[in-house]
């Protein structure tokens, strides 16, 4: 398991034409059972993340229990979330 | 160990004989069990609350989306079905088999109590089948994931 020190942080990406609308959160909870390994495809695949971003979130929810890992208007946020109960990762959808 | 799982030209091989294929099929028999008996613990690890903070909102993303979510599942265990037995795969396919094998650990690790991360330690003789099964499926999903990324 490679693990990257994060040197920057990313701001949530916002949909600009919508950038008046508050940003719902898309939110990872920890498990203890989804590999590791496994949660880092599963933002690559779904997000399109490069490995250091997908690792650093990944990091994020299993030392700190949740990561914000996609945002934006709520269908969005709604599609996110449905495609990440597909892959077995307990995500939830909130507005800050 | 071989690799179980290798990119070719063709699609992905699979490596894997015939009594291990055996154990990976079970994968399906416990996604298909899940929710079979009342208050199987599997089936709360399988059905999930995105708005827990609101009951309404809760309901209308579960109705927006339970039909999808089954739809998707069935898909992904038939072609999880028709590609165990196979010697090449798609990716697609290799998603599909990650997809199973991944919410069949969910749902073992459920029933035998699994809510802390270190659980690993306790994987050895002596334990509970499904403990052996969740660790091992986890190999699986593990080779999986490296040839999907690589």
């Amino acid at each position: 398991m490679p693990t990257v020190a994060p040197d920057r942080v990313d701001l949530p990406e916002t949909d600009e034409a919508h950038a008046t609308e508050k940003p719902w959160n898309v939110v990872v909870w920890n498990d203890p059972v989804n590999l590791m390994s496994y949660v880092v495809w599963v933002f690559r695949k779904l997000f399109g993340y490069d490995e250091a971003k997908a690792t650093r979130l990944m990091l994020e929810v299993h030392h700190d229990g949740r990561s914000v890992v996609s945002s934006g208007q709520l269908e969005k946020a709604e599609l996110d979330c449905h495609r990440l109960h597909h892959h077995g990762l307990w995500a939830t959808i909130e507005q800050p | 160990m071989r690799r179980p799982f290798r990119r070719t030209r063709d699609g992905i091989a699979v490596r894997l004989d015939e009594q291990e294929r055996r154990v990976v099929r079970l994968a399906r028999d416990v996604v298909d069990g899940v929710g079979a008996d009342d208050g199987d613990p599997a089936s709360a690890r399988l059905t999930y609350d995105a708005r827990p903070d609101d009951a309404d909102a809760s309901r209308q993303f579960r109705d927006l989306t339970a039909a999808d979510l089954d739809e998707a599942r069935r898909s992904d265990r038939e072609a999880f079905l028709r590609t165990v037995d196979s010697l090449v795969i798609t990716d697609d396919e290799a998603e599909a088999w990650m997809r199973v094998i991944g919410d069949a650990r969910l749902a073992l690790a459920a029933r035998i109590g699994i809510t802390e991360d270190g659980w690993e330690a306790g994987v050895g003789p002596g334990q509970p089948p499904e403990l052996l099964l969740v660790s091992y499926l986890g190999g699986i999903q593990d080779a999986l994931v490296r040839v999907l990324m690589g």
